[in-house]
């Protein structure tokens, strides 16, 4: 079930209802947890057991973690090699399989690859990893383990964020979940506003410069502007449609009285490699620097170590994000990207990074990451290859102008995407020093006239095709 | 319900909020949708152009027909058969029924043969190519009594007159920014160009994404056009309840006519084959029954070996090099069913 569907929209309309209506929260968990499954198992009702096989197994292994402090290891190592095994099953065993028969194929050993050929269960790499975390968490006493699986299952599983995250934390979705809510007209005012621009984002902006993108990427030999004014439509369509989707969620957690982590923070704004990871994809980034990053030593050992262990952490969330060399050629990108910023950083005071200008910091680290996006978009290595040494001065005149074409028609339709840092700053110095939520009839018409203007947009500029959330494919 | 203690006036404003959300659509609804306020405006024109012809055999379709049959050169070919055409791009079955009832049956003497130029599943998706722009081009091959097979026909495809859909969809406003947006980019990108800056640009981009530069492992020039929704029924049915096949055929037994559903074959591989999957082979092969079954014909191309990646232009069209001999082959085809054999052998080009 997908948010842009009359569906989705229908069963929405119906849990809201209900949902307010159950008065005790025990009664509202599990009313959620079987909306949540019906949502899950709506496309494929296999997948329902799928979860449920991973909440189970960390649930009781979290419990016996604690009660058996003499297998701790045991436990935990048996809830890791079950969610992982999963993972690789589902997602990595088609890709090595392929990988391993290539490789064997160079040394002229032909053979076919053994393939499953299993459908990719939607979501399956956030709710695996937001359960690791949980039993993680457990192991390294940062929680408590939990004595209600219906309740650990609706932490898993709770739909607004099931199929494309945020990752949620247990000590941050789970403690809510053991707590009452209350229906809180404010902030379901600001939610409403929330999901409008989120749908705004994913049918206007990014479905339009989707539209580019697939020209552009459908050319055979595509010139350097043409290719590069792709790949900056791409950029526009990933932030938005991906965030999109984080705003839609949020939204709708908050009518149900749920806080979801942020995601985003204006990612494009960002004024080094380092600083786009604390603002791209947040629940993932945190994830991986807690999980990974700093169990690896982080940055409290030698350079040497602190380089590999940057260099292994983003090789890894290349590979989370799709089974395809793209995607590990993509992580390398950002892992070497962040090992020279760093070493940039080093650099003696007067050449380092901080001594350019901002705004050309920012252009600098924009046009890095879009070099990463062409990675991420270009599944075909040979394909990538010849679109990496492109000549920008083999190019003429019409092809810069055909160039300019597609990227002015992409920054028209995300035109309220960049003016968005601006209005967020605007609001911060101006209202959320008042209330996160803004009281008061000013805001009230604000947010209407927001609203409005949104589904407006809505109406008039969505493009003719919409396509599935791109991070649901992970 | 457990309330947070709010002034009431913010309930007031959540309220305000909802009204905006879902009150829009409603306050849009009450001008009705562009879709439905234009009146009928039949091409009588046309109807003479056609009707002058004395036709006996009449050819509907599409830019499948525009783009394929040398209209000159088949007149000339299947002589002393005279032939008529009401052929416009972008139209689908609707269209055509309305082609058929309006331009055809009407004609004295009646012609002998209609032969209706289809791809796959044109036939059981009426509802295809019937809003915004093309709406306002069906409109000029219907009669006021067509609303209602008009109506009927949209709401297969889930657009009922006067539905939220209607005013969820201003296509013309939309299609109409959406140009404004191209044309403004346009600008941009042709600046320094002078007037004639924005043509050039056009024809630039047109030339660009040219069958030939497209990539093969990303572009499937059969789903691009195809028009067939995933997930959506590949099934024939010819139930008057689902399309208008059966009103087609009672149309042209009102007339005696025989109608020749023509499949043309669409955009072919490197190795000029189309790949048909199973479901699309048995829909053809149900519809052939059932055309037979009513006496009627069903003419399938796509199988023909002579028509090669080469001759096609765009998508499924030809190229204009290919439309003479592609007007031989067809000539070669459908001989066997003109009323009239043609006067004389075909000349080689």
């Amino acid at each position: 079930m997908v948010f842009q569907s009359l569906t989705f929209l229908q069963f929405f309309a119906l849990v809201l209802a209900f949902y307010w209506l159950l008065r005790e929260r025990r009664a509202q968990n599990w009313f959620l947890l079987a909306a949540s499954l019906v949502f899950y198992g709506w496309v494929n009702p296999w997948w329902v057991l799928l979860i449920l096989t991973t909440c189970v197994v960390d649930f009781t292994a979290a419990r016996f973690l604690t009660d058996r402090p003499q297998q701790r290891k045991r436990w935990l190592v048996l809830s890791l090699v079950t969610n992982f095994a999963i993972l690789c099953v589902y997602k990595y065993f088609d890709f090595f399989s392929t990988s391993v028969a290539q490789m064997l194929e160079q040394f002229g050993i032909v053979g076919h690859p053994f393939l499953l050929k299993v459908a990719l269960p939607a979501g399956i790499s956030f709710y695996t990893f937001q359960s690791a975390s949980y039993v993680v968490d457990v192991y390294r006493k940062q929680m408590e383990a939990r004595r209600s699986l219906p309740e650990y299952i609706l932490f898993v599983s709770f739909f607004p964020h099931l199929v494309a995250g945020p990752i949620q934390r247990a000590n941050f979705l789970l403690t809510q979940i053991e707590l009452p809510r209350v229906f809180d007209a404010r902030i379901a005012r600001n939610a409403l506003v929330l999901i409008l621009w989120g749908f705004f984002k994913k049918l206007v902006i990014a479905d339009n410069a989707a539209m580019v993108v697939g020209k552009v990427f459908s050319l055979d030999e595509p010139s350097f502007p043409v290719l590069w004014a792709g790949v900056f439509a791409f950029g526009v369509q990933i932030y938005a449609d991906f965030s999109a989707y984080t705003d839609i969620a949020r939204g709708i957690s908050r009518l149900l009285g749920f806080e979801l982590c942020r995601n985003f923070d204006h990612p494009y704004s960002a004024e080094s490699p380092q600083d786009f990871w604390r603002r791209w994809h947040i629940s993932l980034s945190n994830w991986f620097r807690d999980y990974v990053y700093i169990p690896l030593g982080g940055s409290r050992c030698s350079l040497l170590r602190q380089c590999r262990n940057i260099l292994i952490t983003f090789l890894l969330s290349g590979l989370w994000h799709g089974a395809a060399w793209n995607f590990v050629l993509w992580g390398a990108w950002h892992g070497a990207l962040l090992v020279l910023w760093m070493l940039w950083d080093k650099a003696p005071e007067a050449f380092r990074p901080g001594r350019l200008p901002k705004p050309l910091r920012i252009i600098l680290t924009f046009i890095l990451v879009h070099i990463g996006w062409l990675m991420f978009r270009e599944n075909s290595v040979d394909h990538l290859l010849r679109h990496l040494s492109l000549n920008p001065f083999t190019a003429d005149a019409t092809q810069w102008r055909m160039g300019l074409f597609f990227a002015a028609q992409t920054f028209i339709y995300a035109f309220p995407l960049y003016l968005h840092p601006a209005v967020d700053r605007w609001l911060d110095r101006h209202a959320a020093a008042q209330s996160e939520h803004f009281p008061g009839w000013r805001w009230t018409w604000a947010c209407l006239g927001m609203a409005a203007a949104l589904y407006l947009g809505l109406i008039l500029l969505r493009s003719p095709s919409s396509s599935d959330f791109i991070y649901f494919q992970f | 319900m457990k309330f947070q203690s709010r002034p009431r006036a913010e309930l007031v404003q959540l309220l305000l909020l909802g009204g905006v959300v879902l009150g829009l659509p409603f306050l849009l609804s009450s001008g009705a949708g562009p879709d439905s306020i234009k009146p009928v405006a039949f091409d009588q024109e046309r109807y003479d152009k056609v009707a002058r012809r004395h036709p006996h055999v009449v050819m509907i379709g599409n830019s499948m027909l525009n783009t394929r049959v040398d209209k000159p050169l088949f007149n000339e070919l299947a002589q002393p058969n005279s032939i008529g055409y009401v052929a416009e791009g972008g139209t689908r079955s609707t269209v055509w029924y309305f082609n058929l009832k309006n331009f055809v049956v009407p004609l004295e003497p009646a012609p002998k043969v209609v032969f209706i130029f289809y791809r796959d599943y044109d036939f059981t998706a009426p509802w295809m190519h019937l809003e915004g722009d093309r709406l306002e081009t069906a409109r000029t091959f219907m009669k006021p009594e067509d609303e209602e097979v008009l109506a009927f026909a949209r709401k297969l495809g889930g657009v009922a007159p006067g539905s939220s859909l209607d005013f969820y969809l201003p296509e013309q406003i939309t299609l109409d920014l959406r140009r404004r947006i191209s044309a403004l980019a346009i600008d941009i990108a042709a600046a320094g160009q002078g007037k004639t800056g924005d043509d050039v640009m056009q024809k630039h981009l047109n030339g660009l994404f040219d069958f030939q530069n497209l990539r093969s492992d990303v572009f499937d020039a059969g789903a691009a056009a195809n028009d067939i929704l995933p997930g959506e029924s590949k099934l024939f049915i010819a139930d008057p309840g689902e399309n208008l096949l059966e009103r087609f055929h009672t149309l042209a037994e009102s007339r005696k006519i025989q109608l020749i559903f023509y499949r043309v074959k669409r955009r072919p591989d490197e190795n000029n084959e189309v790949i048909q999957d199973a479901e699309l082979r048995a829909y053809t092969a149900s519809f052939k029954a059932w055309a037979e079954s009513k006496g009627h014909v069903l003419l399938d191309e796509t199988e023909d070996p002579r028509l090669t990646l080469s001759m096609y232009h765009d998508g499924d069209h030809l190229g204009k090099n290919a439309m003479e001999t592609y007007t031989r082959m067809f000539l070669e085809r459908v001989k066997p069913w003109l009323p009239l054999p043609p006067a004389s052998p075909e000349r080689k080009p």
